[in-house]
């Protein structure tokens, strides 16, 4: 990937964190990015970020690991290895539930590990670029693209007049 | 917050309400001449149902007391005004203690085999009556200091008194865990004379979750589109409303599988003769029924975030809810006296009005004297602006 310029205006409040990421997608800049230490609640309207298919992808997974899973109880006990388990029918759905359970949601859980990790351009033994540490902890970051949104001086002008004094570039 | 403050004395529900009273105790009555068993199990199934959905508002309200919770101050009072049924409780359960003779079969037979005489000295018509008034009692002295000391704090402003109320609630909560499960354990599990399981007590108590929970909504709901509540309880509450009603209706379903699941495996003569008449003779489509009324629905429909904020599929939801709770209680108790399909009839719907007559009533009072918001809360701020990052 082509190395790529962005701002990013950091802060300690979450409060100030949507306002600002609100802010400036009113102002018409385009693919915004935030980055917390946690999930702030609305963070996606509040940056006009697109809704993510992981859900989708994931319930598909879900729907396809649970019918797996019964194929293979029902498989293995009623057709490959039938025991007379308490004289109870060879296939009982009953005594299945737990492992089409699981294996929904074990792949489901898969799913959704790879596809973040896919989506987020992560690997094991990247170099995670992290533009600052202590957003890990307790701070905050809206991050503008220099390339779609104009010049530089006006991102920075954009942020100090909202009250935010930290202002950064980062070449990513 | 605009229209908070009691509801406005509207006499034409009231005179309803007071119809359907009259129309349940009529068919009570009328219950009692044509076939007794038959009036009194319904009158334990609605007795039942109204219990769940009373205790359901009380220990929503304790929960939010005992975690401290910030996003349900709006709410939390609605629950409460739920539990203000119990003092009518109170008297119904002292109508509920004259049939127990009709109801229950170790209170009109002897002993007769290995099961029943090991129950004999526990099940007796003296014994019950005590720890029925004293777990009563136990939850209406807990439930009116709560309740009072809320009410205290919308005069006085007093950010201790929530403090108290907390202290309250987890000293509640734990009594209540024990209490509610010898309470099912005497109301319903005893129907089946043979059947003891431990998980009973859980499985009644999901479903009084779950209905309380169900119940809330449908007021607060039809509260809102009255043009109570505006600005007091807002799009994310109800979205959080919802999240609730969803995550106990898989903690429903849970709890009623592992039930079901632990009884047909084992196959042990004291449990399975609980299953058996409630998976056979017609029984069986009805049973089919709950989880899909009680965990699919709202599973299923308040998965997208978009329903789970829309106030007319939570309401309907909430109403599939707790058509599914009453079934539950009514396929836990009927198949103990008939062994094939009992169909719905006059006693069954007008012993529900009945008891929805005087549910209503009473609830309907303590909404007209008292603010439908807890003004007096220190989390009230937090509340409102949504600052409470679902904490």
């Amino acid at each position: 990937m082509p190395e790529s310029r962005i701002i990013a205006g950091f802060m300690d409040d979450p409060e100030q964190f949507l306002e600002v990421g609100s802010r400036a997608r009113e102002h018409g800049y385009k693919n915004l990015d935030g980055v917390m230490p946690y999930p702030v609640h609305g963070f996606e309207e509040a940056l006009g970020l697109k809704k993510s298919r992981v859900p989708a992808a994931a319930k598909l997974m879900l729907v396809i690991g649970a019918g797996l899973g019964l194929l293979f109880a029902g498989w293995t006990s009623a057709v490959a290895w039938p025991i007379n388990v308490g004289g109870k029918p060879l296939f009982s759905w009953q005594a299945f539930i737990p492992i089409v359970f699981e294996c929904g949601v074990l792949l489901a859980g898969i799913t959704t590990f790879i596809l973040l990790f896919h989506l987020g351009r992560f690997y094991p033994a990247k170099d995670p670029k992290m533009i600052r540490e202590r957003l890990t902890d307790n701070q905050f970051a809206v991050v503008i693209p220099v390339e779609d949104n104009g010049n530089i001086e006006d991102i920075r002008e954009f942020f100090t007049k909202h009250g935010i004094e930290d202002v950064d570039e980062f070449e990513i | 917050m605009k229209n908070i403050g009691p509801l406005d004395n509207n006499g034409r529900f009231d005179v309803v309400l007071a119809l359907f009273f009259l129309v349940g105790v009529a068919s009570f009555i009328a219950g009692l001449f044509v076939d007794a068993q038959r009036a009194w199990y319904n009158y334990l199934i609605e007795f039942f149902f109204f219990l769940s959905i009373a205790l359901g508002g009380l220990v929503f309200a304790a929960v939010q007391y005992a975690s401290s919770a910030a996003w349900s101050v709006t709410i939390r009072r609605i629950g409460e005004g739920l539990f203000s049924y119990l003092p009518g409780l109170a008297i119904t359960v002292a109508i509920l203690l004259l049939g127990v003779k009709e109801l229950y079969s170790w209170a009109y037979t002897a002993p007769h085999d290995y099961f029943t005489y090991t129950k004999e000295v526990y099940m007796t018509t003296l014994w019950f009556i005590v720890r029925e008034a004293f777990f009563f009692a136990l939850w209406i002295f807990f439930g009116f200091m709560i309740v009072n000391t809320s009410l205290k704090q919308d005069k006085t402003r007093n950010p201790r008194l929530t403090r108290r109320n907390k202290k309250l609630s987890i000293f509640f909560l734990i009594l209540f865990g024990y209490t509610f499960t010898f309470s099912s354990m005497d109301l319903l599990m005893s129907l089946q004379d043979h059947f003891y399981s431990t998980i009973f007590g859980v499985y009644c108590f999901s479903g009084l979750f779950l209905s309380g929970m169900a119940a809330i909504a449908i007021v607060v709901i039809t509260l809102k589109n009255r043009g109570y509540l505006q600005n007091a309880v807002e799009k994310k509450h109800l979205h959080d409303l919802g999240t609730w009603i969803m995550a106990f209706s898989v903690f429903m379903v849970y709890i009623g599988f592992s039930q079901y699941m632990l009884i047909w495996y084992a196959d042990l003569p004291h449990e399975i003769s609980y299953l058996i008449p409630r998976s056979s003779n017609g029984w069986q489509y009805l049973f089919a029924l709950l989880p899909l009324l009680k965990w699919l629905l709202p599973f299923i429909v308040l998965m997208p975030e978009k329903n789970r904020s829309n106030p007319r599929v939570i309401f309907w939801v909430s109403i599939g809810v707790l058509i599914g709770q009453w079934l539950d209680i009514y396929w836990m108790v009927v198949p103990s006296f008939s062994e094939s399909f009992r169909m719905i009839s006059w006693i069954e719907i007008g012993m529900f009005l009945g008891f929805f007559g005087l549910y209503g009533l009473v609830v309907r009072r303590f909404y007209k004297r008292h603010s439908l918001v807890s003004v007096g809360d220190p989390n009230l701020e937090t509340c409102l602006k949504g600052r409470y990052l679902h904490v």
